[in-house]
């Protein structure tokens, strides 16, 4: 079944994505979505009732790491590639704006 | 032959040999980028000190009569998207634009006990979103067989490194052609593996079912023995499969195609292609029938109709969950905000650019709910068929034939406008990735006037690698493997 969104679905998305768009590209955006749910809504077209769901079939699967605790590579080394930085732990900003 | 003219297993060889050192072949690399790469642009960071350091240390091994490994002292250099402990790793965009990881992605892990030498991180479109390379912080990549053309994308500033001759072996990342299109427009030979043949650990992902590690060279032999020492499991990524991998360079002594079933192609408007390019691929299926093989018309009617479709939807719901661990948090860009929300919403809205947020938001929509039931999950199970198809096509073929890209390089700033030649490069190249196949596209000359370069995609079987690879060196044999650019008054 083709799909489409309007201005308001657009700006939903993007703030579930965690990204803003200003007013003015709104509409542009809108319309490069609808273009592309118009391309994509073949996929519905096919019969596909006992069609089993895609999974990478593999010849061999990896062996798996015992289930048992390890040392992350050194504490500095991260604690370098984060931007802000308290003590011992990443800075993080309040959860909400109230209160 | 000036040494950054020579192929990795040259190198490899006359450095076994004693001809010339790790740190000669290091320094002849090194001048050619140091000449040419303020024009092509190809290079984000260079890291050549810390590169004639290893090669000194390697030829130190080989004087004390140690075996520094298959490639040793072999110079490459490796798209932006790969993790390199203490090397900065951008992936062309402003969100990674100072970001030194700690740790090394397996790929790079491969090649360093190999021996090989990292020279460089190469440009690429931002996050490997593109087929130009035009759209990096870093600016426009340049195409070493015509400057004023862009080199394919997103792995463009590795395609054009090895078409340079900065390095004989490069990698990039191939999620819906992403290595065999810029191969292509650059004039060198570009495999994609398998899906699962190479380990996807430390690679900043794009789309996490179709991306796969893929090296670029000036020749089969070299995509030979580069595959030879990055395809191995990985306990690191359970989608790198565990099996025993046959050993690729022996698959090159394969002499003729007696025997060989090869496909041409033919579910696509010819017209609509380039004809330099359509006349290609006439004469490589021609050539092929002159080495022995028995070659026929095929048709892949699910893939040309569904592929693109199916491509688009799976591509952009994997990107916009995986690009969602840019938070401004732990690594990379971070911009304050008056509480957590606000401040993921600036640190991304400011750190990606206009495509990647178009195609996360995109890629947020397919996996809404209603979305998700109409497009999604649909599209998991056309993408099952298309398997099918493939695996019953593979029955009576070994290989096939198609072009590698509809058109020739464009010209920078001129985005490929015409939609069906768009179409026919998607399709001519996203179904391979949705299948898991593996993917040549093989230089097959120039245009006798400009010298743009003229390529085909041979397509094999998933696991058919090594296969694949010689069917690929008997064609390279009758037509000769794609040299350096000479890149005129620059160089």
């Amino acid at each position: 079944m083709k799909m489409s969104v309007d201005r308001d679905i657009t700006l939903k998305m993007a703030r579930a994505a965690q990204l803003r768009i200003e007013p003015e590209e709104v509409d542009a955006m809108t319309e490069s979505i609808n273009e592309l749910l118009s391309i994509c809504s073949l996929v519905g077209e096919l019969d596909c009732t006992d069609t089993p769901d895609f999974v990478w079939r593999m010849r061999k699967l990896p062996s798996r790491r015992e289930d048992e605790p390890g040392e992350w590579a050194d504490r500095e080394r991260f604690k370098s590639e984060a931007p802000t930085i308290e003590g011992d732990f990443f800075r993080v900003p309040r959860i909400s704006s109230e209160g | 032959m000036r040494l950054c003219e020579l192929t990795v297993k040259e190198i490899a060889d006359g450095i076994r040999a004693k001809r010339f050192s790790a740190e000669d072949a290091v320094k002849a690399c090194l001048s050619r980028m140091g000449t040419c790469d303020e024009t092509v642009n190809a290079c984000i960071t260079v890291t050549g000190d810390r590169a004639l350091e290893r090669a000194k240390a390697i030829d130190a091994r080989i004087a004390s009569g140690e075996d520094a490994g298959p490639l040793a002292g072999v110079p490459y250099v490796v798209k932006d998207n790969f993790c390199t402990r203490g090397v900065r790793t951008t992936c062309g965009s402003k969100m990674l634009e100072n970001w030194a990881p700690t740790y090394d992605a397996t790929a790079i892990r491969c090649l360093d006990e190999s021996g090989a030498i990292m020279l460089a991180k190469t440009n690429l479109d931002e996050f490997a979103m593109g087929s130009s390379t035009e759209t990096s912080i870093f600016g426009p990549t340049r195409n070493p067989r015509d400057l004023d053309r862009v080199p394919g994308g997103s792995s463009g500033g590795s395609a054009a490194a090895v078409a340079a001759g900065y390095a004989p072996l490069a990698l990039g990342s191939d999620t819906g052609g992403s290595v065999r299109q810029p191969s292509a427009f650059c004039g060198v030979q570009g495999m994609k593996p398998s899906y699962g043949q190479i380990s996807r650990f430390g690679v900043v992902g794009y789309a996490s079912s179709l991306d796969q590690v893929s090296p670029i060279a000036r020749s089969v032999e070299d995509l030979a023995c580069a595959l030879e020492v990055l395809a191995r499991p990985d306990p690191n990524d359970t989608t790198c499969d565990a099996y025993g991998r046959p050993k690729f360079t022996d698959a090159l002594s394969l002499p003729d195609l007696k025997g060989k079933r090869i496909g041409v192609f033919e579910g696509f408007e010819s017209e609509k292609m380039d004809k330099d390019l359509y006349e290609t691929l006439q004469k490589t299926a021609n050539l092929c029938k002159d080495a022995g093989a028995a070659v026929e018309p095929m048709d892949l009617p699910l893939a040309v109709r569904y592929g693109v479709a199916t491509y688009y939807v799976t591509a952009l719901a994997d990107a916009s969950s995986k690009l969602a661990c840019f938070d401004g948090m732990r690594y990379g860009t971070h911009v304050k905000g008056e509480h957590l929300f606000d401040m993921y919403t600036n640190t991304r809205t400011q750190g990606f650019g206009e495509e990647v947020r178009r195609r996360i938001i995109l890629g947020a929509c397919l996996l809404t709910e209603g979305f998700y039931q109409n497009y999604y999950a649909p599209a998991l199970k056309v993408r099952t068929k298309m398997i099918e198809e493939f695996d019953d096509l593979f029955s009576r073929f070994d290989a096939y034939l198609l072009p590698a890209s509809p058109s020739m390089p464009y010209k920078i700033g001129m985005k490929e406008e015409d939609p069906t030649r768009l179409y026919l490069g998607d399709i001519f190249t996203v179904p391979i990735s949705l299948g898991g196949l593996p993917g040549i596209s093989l230089n097959m000359g120039f245009t006798p006037n400009g010298g743009l370069p003229l390529s085909v995609q041979l397509v094999g079987p998933r696991y058919g690698d090594a296969e694949l690879l010689g069917i690929a060196a008997v064609i390279e044999r009758a037509t000769g493997r794609p040299q350096i650019a000479s890149l005129g008054e620059v160089a």
